[in-house]
Formats: structure tokens, C-alpha cells, sequence
């Protein structure tokens, strides 16, 4: 795929991520007639489901059916891509106007730093993984699931005895990746006890398709075929080592996740995965203006939006994870959606045409929702697991902000996450609080005891940290 | 599909093999390398999220720094040092 | 829920330029009450940068009063039991080109006559100071005293410390009246969260001032005057200390025709560079001027001045990434001068208006206002400051009788 193709700065649609939901938006409007620009920071578009070439064996259904599905959106976007400026390797670090955004690529031979306008938006930024810390989390060796599960496919196993830990179905994922990969996995460790996890899968029977549900049994067998123990209702309390993972520690939890006293157990590990979903990615949303809200039973904060999956700026909309999590599959009617959206927004199509062709996808993505509403609601953290991080426990990792310091903030009466920025640094590394963001607000919380959402750190620009040379050219 | 050719690549002056179409990390992770970096209180860090939000994979590479090693191709020539942030400080003379 | 309480002084406004004044008043015994409509340092003190500088004042009262307060940061430093970053390693100002080396000679024996440590730099001895530097730039100007802090910390110190000397500390509380009694004095200052009978308020609300004193029937002209700033990565150091321009500070002297050699925008924006390393080891790239209301939102085109006077400076920033940019309104007054005064309204003190130079005198304010509260002598003649000054028909003349030059 060669990159920079630029014919123009103006195009009718300017999507943002390429990933399912963007890629599947670009193909259809280029469909329905529109000039399309496609922007992403990777090298190869996918997103984080589909861009890693995975190089390790493929077993199981869902591997193939994320593998098919993968191939087809690429086929069809492939079909289509010399009509599409696509901007790989590219940073989108500023919104000018709403419509008009900066972009930075580093090339090998100097920088090329642009603008481009479009009459409409999609914002499809993804997601990114729910951030629990536990003393010497920060070691070389623990891996957020979704960061092991894009190494696994990658061919790179980056340890030899595995812990993988947390909430969820990416558990399973990555569990049956390892496996797959010839990794020894030493244990498995859920904070869902074993009634609520066979009560999910019963609720997100209507949900999901029958073939997802038998990929589920699929990865229970492959782990039970190896005989690797399950423990349930577990945390983890603590990993050690000297410069890297060498050994950690779970505990029982109650139905809050809070710690047993006397029920901990130690693994001889040296890598640990540990996860509890995603939340939506709302940097690029936040800092072009959208509007948005603390939704309490998903555990996140996400873009407002209406049925036509416009954001509270005209003209610009959102599809995909970086919406609600919902899974790629979701994801791709979204994009579908979107595009089809600002299509006839653009005048390119009808309103009365474009319900009929939608209804399929709006079907499938009422049962979408409806399942990621019943995974989401599992993994959102419950307050007992922050019980475990004890005062010296980092949890700004840029700065190495502890949580005795956010105590102390909040006891000398910060009340909201910009005031412990102010007096701790937290939130002023190079991630600008994304990785930390929604936990401090969960630490406010428990704190204070005011469950009011108050707000997200103040979107600025860069959206992503850039050379001054972006500002110069 | 990557061809997977392989070459080396230059690690604080050690020589590992790396595969085209790897990123740094995953070359220095399939060496068993880990330690990417040491915070201003010389604590370890290496890879956490894979997907370049998180920084704390970040290393010198080719003499410059915070570079994001989960996002950057292993090129053959490749330089790459483990980043102390200790000497990242404006304030060092 | 509402609350009814005293205090002697009720101190509106918790930036360093309040927490100042409420730490001095504190300490000489006075019950005190701090209110502030948000939280600590959430105004203009939170959005700035955190300099101490005597290098960029003129001689006479601005270089006297600014060397007052310069003098007590070590002191405060060690008294205060809190870390606010204070390192005193000096402040260097670039020269471009004789033009600006003739005046930068003059102006610094002037300053050297006031017993400041300034010096001249040689080509030679500039570019061994700041290796980095662009080769064309011909010297520089130096002021040995001059120091760096972080200013949410300080106004942070300084509430502490007031606490622990017995002041009251009211965050979330803004202040929507002040009462006065039927002779005028003041009785009570009235907040969204109850009343606070008193007889004494100390205006310290920096770009709401004016706000405040409408509440009183006083006309404070202040402006908010917005500057951008651009955070830099942790990376190889570039320089390790306060660096700024002499250029933009030549149009303070009679050589008013000066123009520097910068693009429009540069011009119309009031760019003018400085980088200021602090203790978490980023550095800090400013700096702009315009008057934008109380936006503090950046407008990418001022940004953008501002890193191309950065590069012009220092090619190296080219590389460097930054994480972050942000916006704060200085306090401006017509003069360019602080309002540290009394009023016609019995009781009622103003200590706001100190544009771009609240931190290095924040506490000479509060030493100021707190020895004009407890009646005792000052540490020097604020007649300049006074509130009253601004009544004077010639807009154009300052507190000295002197021409206002932009």
C-alpha cells in the first residue's frame, strides 16, 4: 500500500482510525460517491484486532472468524483504496476547527506536517485497556491483555510461565493465544466467581451468535486439555521481582473484589497479563469539542451521541470502540453506519433509501450493544480491588505518582482529577493521564466518598505528543 | 504478509537478530530482552499496553529519544540504547 | 449548605498572590479567612510559569520593590516546610545584534548600579553558557539572583503554612456580594456557601478583581491578557536555566523604533521567547500576548510563533517533542504596574493587577498588605500602586509621571 497519495486537501468525509469500524466507513463511502481521507498512526491499517499479521498457528473458530471477517474488510477496502487518500504513520494532533485537522508523519527522509479539511467526520479511535494497578505492576513483565495478545499474534512470546488475570473474555483470547503459541501458562485468575461467569454466559447467550459461544467452549477445552488450574474470584495482589516479574501473588475476593485476609497464593511466574476490559479511547472526541457523559453502569466515560451516530457537533460522528465497547464486529456495522449517515448528511443519498439498506446493520448492533453492555458491566472495576494498592503503589506511571500522594491531595481537599494534577503531576507524562485517567477518577470516588462524575483531564492540544517541528513545518 | 528476512539491529552495543515487518520491541522481547528503560528513580520499565498510548516502552533510538519501540519498525542498522530518564532533565548540566 | 461566620480579614482570591497575603497575615496573628471560588492555584496561577526575575525590571521602584520580594523566596522557601521547587541558578537574556547590545550594555550598568549581579556576555561566553544556542546569537545579558519555582506548589506552601499559623482555608466558594453597612464600611462578604462577617477584604482575585470591586462600587482596571505555553518533553538537556530574549524587551526603552527581525505574526501576538527548565526536568516554551478576553484556549496560530522563535533560538527544540500546550491570563493593568493599596472604602485592600510578574512578587505583595493591615511600617512606599492612580485624566502616565510605553 503506498502511502501519501495526495491529491487534495478538501474531501467530503475525513475518517479517523483505521481500524474495522474506519476502514469499513472509508469503503462505504467512497460507495455512496464521497472523497474519503483515511488517517491512522499505524503502519498498516486493521486497527489493533487486525493489523498485527499473526504468524502463530490459527485453531479454534473465532481465530477464523476473526481471521475471514478481517480478510474481508480488507479485501473490500483494498478494492477501493486507490480512491482513498490514506495517511498511514500519521498523527492527528490537533483539531483546527472542527472540520479541519493537523496531521504529523515521520518519514524517513524529514516530516511531512498537513492539514486537511473534510464537510464531515468520523472519529473511530478505538479503545484501550481498563487500568487496574496492584503493587509492582510497573514491572518489566506485566502486560496489559490487550498488549500481550497483539505480541502473541505478532509471534513474540515475551516470557516462559504465565499468569493471565482480570475480568472478561479477553482473558480467554489471550489465553487461548499463549497456548496456541507453545507458552506455558502457570495459572488463570478471574475476579468473577464461577456463578456469575456461567450467568453472563448465559445472558449474552441471545446476544452473540451460536458460533462466538461454541469458540468460548472451544478455548475452555484448549485450556482444559492442558490442564491449566482456574482459579476464580481471584485478584492479583502483588508481582516481585528484581528488574522483572519473577513471582506474584493472588488473593480471594468477595462479590466487591475485596480481599480475604489468608487466602493468598503464590505463582512462580515471570509474565503476567492482566485486564478488565476496554474503555473507549475519548482523546481525539474530547479535544475537537464533543460532548460527553460518565455512563455509571458501563464503568466509563463516552461520547454523547444520537441514533445516527452524530456527536454533539454537527457533522461529526463516531462508530466503533471509541464508542462503546462492543467488539470488532460491532464495530464494522458502525462504520457502515456512519459513513452511510454523512453520506446523506453530504446530500450523496437519501434518507428514505438509506433506512431500508440500514436496517440489517441497525439489527445486528441492537444484539451487539446489548453484549457489550453485559461484558462491559462485568469488568467494570468494583471498589474492593483498589482495597489492595497499598501508599507506595504507583499510579500515574509516567510521573511515578503514588497513591499516598493522591491521598494526600485529595485530604487536603482536591476534589477532582485536574486539582490532584495540579498537586501531584499526575497526568503530566507523555500519556497526558490516559492510562491513569479513569482510575483516578475511581480513586476520587473511594476517597471521597462522592460518586459524582466531575470530569476527564482538560483536552489540549497535541492530542498525541509531537515534534515543534509539526508547529513549524 | 511480512517476509520475516531477518538482520541485526543494535542494542546498548549488543547485536540481536530482528525479523522485517518487527517492531524494536518485539525484536529486544524476542531476545528475552525485557528492561527497556529506567525511570528518574531508576525503577525498570518495559512494555505495557503494546499499542503506544502508554509510553513506557520508549527508548534512544538512533540518538533520539522517548521514542515508542511497540510502534516503531526494526530497521537493519538499528540503534537502540535502554533510556535512563535520570539524564532526561533539563535541569542536569 | 450555608454557614455564618467571622473572620478580621477575609482574603478573596487563593492564587500565590492571596495565599501570599493570607501566609503574612497569618503569621502576624490575624485571624484570617482565604476564599476562593475554586480550588487553590485553579486561576492564573495554575496556566502560568514559574519565574523570580529582577532582569527584566527598571531601574528604580519596579527594580527596588521586585528586589524585595526576589530576597525572600530563599528564606520563604526554608519557612515554609513544603517543596516548591525554588532554585535560584540565575536568568540569561539573549542579544541578536549591536542594536540590542548597545542598549542591553547601558541597561545592564544601570541594574549593576543597583546592586543587582547582572553582567554582560560575550559572544564567546554566551554560547559557552548555552552550548546549544544558534550560532548567530552575539552575546548576552545576565542576572545572577534570578530563580525558578513552581507556583501551583507555592501558592500550596503558602496555604499550608497559613494553616498551620490559624487561618481558615475556603475552596468551592465564590463570592457573589460584599455587604457594606450604612456608613459604607464593610460587614460581611457573602458566598455561594454562607456569610463571613468582617470589616476587612483583601481583593487578591487576580483577573476577576475588577468583578469583585464592582461588588463595592470600585472600578479596578484589569484585563485579562492571555499568554500560551508549550510543555516539552523530559529529554536531553537544552539549557539549564531561565533563557529569554533581550529584543522583546527593547520596547520598554526610549529606543521604542526598535523592531525586531520577526515574522507578523510574531509581531502581532507579542511573541517573544522564553524557555524556562523546571524541576520535573520538562522544559517550558512561551511566550505570547494577546488580549482574547478570558478565552484560555490556544489558537494554534499563536503556537506556532511561538515554536518558531523557540527554533530560531535553539534548533535543537526541532526535534524535541512537546506533550502539551495551555493558556493563562496575566492580570494587566494600564501601567503595567501591581495595585497594592487601600481604597475609599474603608477596610477594603486591593492586591491584584501584576500582569506577568505575580509570582516573583507575591510575596512582597503579602508582606505589603499584610504590614498596611497591621499598621505597621512598609518595606517600602507603595504610592505607585495605589488604586487611585488610574483616576488620573493622562491614561498614558504611570504611577511615576513617566509616558507609558507598551
Amino acid at each position: 500500500m503506498r502511502l501519501w497519495i495526495v491529491q487534495m486537501n478538501e474531501f467530503d468525509l475525513i475518517i479517523i482510525g483505521g481500524g474495522p469500524a474506519g476502514i469499513t466507513a472509508a469503503t462505504e463511502a467512497v460507495h455512496l460517491g464521497a472523497s474519503v481521507a483515511l488517517v491512522d498512526e499505524n503502519r498498516h491499517v486493521g486497527g489493533n484486532v487486525f493489523h498485527h499479521r499473526s504468524r502463530g498457528p490459527i485453531t479454534g473458530p473465532s481465530d477464523k472468524i476473526e481471521t475471514r471477517i478481517g480478510a474481508q474488510i480488507q479485501k473490500d477496502f483494498d478494492q477501493v483504496k486507490d480512491r482513498i487518500s490514506v495517511y498511514l504513520n500519521t498523527e492527528v494532533w490537533n483539531f483546527i476547527d472542527k472540520k479541519t485537522i493537523s496531521l504529523y508523519a515521520k518519514k524517513n527522509h524529514g516530516i511531512e506536517e498537513k492539514q486537511i479539511t473534510g464537510k464531515k467526520l468520523i472519529i473511530a479511535e478505538g479503545a484501550f485497556e481498563r487500568v487496574v494497578p496492584f503493587p509492582g505492576w510497573t514491572l518489566p513483565g506485566v502486560f496489559s491483555i490487550g498488549g500481550l495478545n497483539a505480541l502473541i499474534k505478532g509471534g513474540v512470546v515475551p516470557g516462559k510461565r504465565f499468569l493471565v488475570a482480570g475480568s472478561g473474555p479477553l482473558q480467554l483470547v489471550v489465553a487461548h493465544h499463549l497456548i496456541n503459541a507453545g507458552a506455558k501458562i502457570e495459572a488463570i485468575a478471574d475476579a468473577a466467581s464461577l456463578t456469575e461467569t456461567v450467568a453472563t454466559a448465559f445472558r449474552s447467550l441471545t446476544s452473540i451468535g451460536a458460533q462466538r459461544l461454541r469458540s468460548g467452549f472451544d478455548y475452555i477445552q484448549n485450556i482444559r486439555k492442558q490442564k491449566i488450574p482456574i482459579y476464580r474470584a481471584r485478584v492479583i495482589t502483588k508481582a516481585s521481582g528484581i528488574n522483572e516479574v519473577e513471582k506474584a501473588t493472588i488473593v480471594r475476593v468477595d462479590r466487591s473484589w475485596r480481599p480475604i485476609k489468608e487466602t493468598e497464593k503464590v505463582l512462580p511466574v515471570d509474565a503476567i497479563a492482566y485486564g478488565f476490559g476496554l474503555i473507549p479511547s475519548t482523546t481525539l472526541t474530547r479535544l475537537c469539542g464533543c460532548r460527553h457523559t460518565y455512563d455509571a453502569h458501563l464503568g466509563y466515560w463516552r461520547v454523547e451521541h444520537n441514533n445516527q451516530m452524530e456527536t454533539s457537533i454537527a457533522g461529526v460522528f463516531v462508530a466503533g470502540d471509541g464508542r462503546t465497547i462492543k467488539g470488532y464486529a460491532a464495530a464494522i456495522e458502525e462504520g457502515r453506519v456512519a459513513a452511510t449517515e454523512a453520506a446523506v448528511q453530504l446530500g450523496h443519498i437519501s434518507r428514505n433509501e438509506v433506512e431500508h439498506s440500514l436496517a440489517p446493520a441497525r439489527k445486528k448492533l441492537k444484539r451487539f450493544r446489548r453484549f457489550g453492555r453485559i461484558i462491559d458491566a462485568l469488568s467494570a472495576t468494583r471498589p474492593g480491588v483498589l482495597e489492595i494498592l497499598s501508599d507506595d503503589t504507583i499510579v500515574c506511571r509516567c510521573e511515578e505518582v503514588t497513591l499516598g500522594k493522591i491521598a494526600s491531595a485529595v485530604a487536603d481537599g482536591a476534589i477532582d482529577v485536574n486539582d490532584v494534577k495540579r498537586r501531584t503531576r499526575l497526568g503530566m507524562g507523555h500519556c497526558q493521564g490516559r492510562i491513569c485517567g479513569q482510575l483516578i477518577n475511581e480513586l476520587i470516588w473511594k476517597f471521597t466518598g462522592d460518586n459524582r462524575a466531575r470530569a476527564l483531564f482538560t483536552p489540549r492540544i497535541p492530542a498525541k505528543p509531537v515534534p515543534f517541528e509539526a508547529l513549524t513545518g | 504478509m511480512d517476509s520475516g528476512e531477518k538482520f541485526e539491529i543494535k542494542i546498548d552495543d549488543i547485536r540481536i537478530a530482528a525479523r522485517k515487518g518487527q517492531t524494536i520491541a518485539e525484536s529486544l522481547l524476542a531476545s528475552g530482552l525485557r528492561v527497556f528503560r529506567r525511570t528518574k528513580q531508576n525503577a525498570p520499565r518495559g512494555v505495557y499496553c503494546g499499542i503506544g498510548i502508554c509510553f513506557e516502552c520508549r527508548m534512544i533510538v538512533n540518538g533520539i529519544p522517548n521514542v515508542r519501540t511497540c510502534m516503531t519498525p526494526a530497521e537493519p542498522g538499528c540503534e537502540i540504547s535502554t533510556q535512563y530518564d535520570a539524564a532526561m532533565d533539563c535541569t542536569n548540566e | 449548605m450555608s454557614t455564618r461566620t467571622s473572620a478580621d480579614v477575609v482574603v478573596i482570591g487563593g492564587g500565590v498572590v492571596g495565599t501570599a497575603v493570607t501566609y503574612f497575615l497569618a503569621c502576624n496573628h490575624v485571624d484570617v479567612l482565604l476564599v476562593d471560588k475554586g480550588a487553590i492555584a485553579g486561576g492564573t496561577s495554575g496556566r502560568c510559569e514559574g519565574n523570580v526575575l529582577l532582569i527584566d525590571k527598571m531601574p528604580g521602584f519596579d527594580c527596588h520593590l521586585t528586589k524585595l520580594s526576589q530576597n525572600l523566596f530563599p528564606e520563604i522557601s526554608e519557612e515554609l516546610d513544603y517543596p516548591i521547587e525554588w532554585t535560584q541558578k540565575g536568568s540569561l537574556l539573549l542579544i541578536e545584534n549591536e542594536a540590542e547590545m548597545e542598549v542591553a550594555i547601558d541597561f545592564c550598568q544601570k541594574l549593576a548600579g543597583e546592586g543587582l549581579p547582572v553582567r554582560i556576555l560575550d559572544r564567546h561566553e554566551v554560547h559557552d553558557d548555552a552550548p546549544l544556542l544558534a550560532d548567530d546569537v552575539i552575546g548576552g545579558m545576565e542576572c545572577a539572583s534570578d530563580g525558578l519555582l513552581n507556583p501551583m506548589a507555592l501558592a500550596q506552601g503558602l496555604t499550608h503554612g497559613a494553616k498551620k499559623a490559624g487561618a481558615r482555608i475556603q475552596s468551592f466558594s465564590p463570592v457573589v456580594d460584599i455587604g457594606l453597612d450604612p456608613n459604607g464600611r464593610i460587614e460581611k462578604v457573602v458566598t455561594e456557601t454562607g456569610e463571613i462577617l468582617t470589616r476587612q477584604v483583601v481583593n487578591a482575585a487576580g483577573i476577576w478583581a475588577t468583578e469583585i470591586g464592582k461588588q463595592v462600587g470600585l472600578e479596578i482596571p484589569i484585563t485579562p491578557r492571555q499568554g500560551q505555553l508549550l510543555v516539552a518533553e523530559r529529554t536531553f538537556p537544552v539549557a539549564g536555566r531561565k533563557v529569554m530574549e533581550f529584543g522583546y524587551m527593547m520596547a520598554k526603552f526610549e529606543s521604542s523604533r526598535y523592531k525586531r527581525d520577526v515574522t507578523p505574526e510574531m509581531e502581532a501576538y507579542g511573541v517573544a521567547l522564553v524557555f524556562e527548565p523546571t524541576q520535573a526536568g520538562n522544559f517550558l516554551i512561551g511566550s505570547s500576548r494577546r488580549f482574547v478576553g478570558m478565552d484560555t484556549a490556544c489558537h494554534i496560530d499563536v503556537l506556532r510563533a511561538i515554536a518558531k522563535r523557540a527554533i530560531r533560538f535553539f534548533p535543537v527544540i526541532k526535534q524535541i517533542k512537546f506533550i502539551r500546550s495551555y493558556a493563562g491570563l496575566r492580570p494587566y493593568t494600564p501601567d503595567h504596574f501591581p495595585i497594592i493599596s487601600g481604597t475609599d472604602i474603608p477596610g477594603f485592600y486591593v492586591a491584584a493587577g501584576h500582569e506577568g510578574d505575580g509570582i516573583g512578587l507575591s510575596l512582597i505583595t503579602g508582606k505589603l498588605i499584610a504590614q498596611m493591615i497591621s499598621r505597621e511600617p512598609l518595606a517600602i512606599s507603595v504610592d505607585p500602586l495605589k488604586l487611585s492612580r488610574f483616576k488620573d485624566k493622562q491614561k498614558d502616565i504611570d504611577g511615576f509621571g513617566r509616558k507609558i510605553r507598551n
